[in-house]
């Protein structure tokens, strides 16, 4: 009976072991997954390529709407089209790009090009967006309250 | 050295911690930043392509657009011009529309608007490769390839060079081709 009681001790800790291999390994890459998606996906650099892709496509259309909705809760972006043929893309939700010096980050601002020539204004606030073109090719990029 | 449970429970979350960043390094920060940026330009060449492929410029309209289907006389006269209404600010896009059947092609090309100068003109020397004449056999791709090298040799930066299947409209009569699209990253 003396040797029984450390061979179980031994055995209930690599059974504790386990478990936690098991929860650090297995269960926290997933938490960690959806967190560091969100994040990317929330990006300015994100929301950036995607609008920018989808507005250039629609040139491929006679007419066409697209909706685009970032899936966030709290995400806000302001969006722009330059006179050079680049969408710009600002997040203004986050506390972090409100700093000076993390501004021109890729989280906070991006731009990319797109094939229309056509400057737009800026638009505040938005998540969920409207991507029009009509059949004179006139594209235009809207926010959906 | 034996170490006691405390010491090994801590070495096991050290552990888990480095296997569960290394997971996360590898599965989701390499997929959505670097390749994101790597093939930033990949998408755009194929959206471009897929524009070209529908716009009322090059194609046949018979009451409706007919995508991939070109047209003839519209690419007449387009041969060998700069198209200035839609393009890419930072690309260089050279096309060339071949008819399979009866050997004839048509090619113009994109100008970048951030281009400097002194590259727009070295990209347009190479665009002259295209109006060189044919080798012996008449292989136009041989000129299409040299484009392809002069221009990714003298840019050094991001080109593609992709084949699409398309049709050119005659009016009366429709013939198989091939659409190819060497596109330029500038910057």
């Amino acid at each position: 009976m003396g040797d029984s009681t450390p061979v179980i001790e031994v055995l209930g800790l690599v059974l504790i072991m386990f478990a936690f291999v098991l929860i650090i390994v297995l269960v926290l890459p997933n938490y960690l997954k959806v967190f560091v998606t969100y994040f990317l996906r929330s990006s300015a650099e994100a929301v950036a390529r995607d609008i920018a892709s989808l507005s250039s496509l629609s040139l491929a259309s006679y007419k066409t709407t697209m909706e685009y909705e970032v899936k966030t809760e709290t995400a806000s972006y302001s969006v722009s089209v330059t006179s050079q043929s680049y969408l710009k893309v600002n997040r203004l939700d986050n506390s972090f790009c409100k700093e000076e010096k993390y501004k021109k980050d890729e989280f906070c601002e991006s731009m990319y090009p797109v094939i229309y020539r056509k400057e737009m204004t800026l638009l505040e606030n938005g998540k969920k967006f409207v991507i029009q073109k009509d059949d004179k090719d006139n594209v235009k990029i809207s926010v959906k309250e | 050295m034996i170490l006691n449970t405390n010491q090994i429970i801590i070495l096991l979350v050290i552990i888990g911690l480095i296997v569960a960043f290394w997971v996360i390094l590898n599965k989701n920060i390499i997929d959505f930043h670097f390749i994101m940026k790597e093939f930033h330009g990949r998408n755009e060449a194929i959206v471009f392509s897929n524009v070209l492929l529908s716009r009322k410029e090059f194609i046949h309209e018979n009451g409706e657009r007919m995508r991939a289907v070109f047209d003839s006389q519209k690419l007449n006269s387009l041969n060998g011009k700069k198209i200035t209404e839609f393009g890419y600010p930072n690309a260089y896009v050279s096309v060339v529309i071949e008819d399979i059947e009866n050997g004839k092609h048509w090619s113009f090309y994109f100008e970048s608007l951030d281009m400097p100068e002194e590259k727009k003109s070295k990209v347009v020397e190479c665009y002259l490769k295209l109006l060189q004449p044919l080798t012996l056999g008449g292989a136009l791709f041989t000129n299409i390839w040299d484009q392809y090298e002069c221009i990714a040799n003298e840019l050094k930066k991001g080109t593609y060079l992709d084949v699409y299947p398309v049709a050119i409209s005659y009016g009366d009569e429709v013939h198989l081709g091939k659409m190819y699209v060497t596109f330029t990253q500038v910057f």
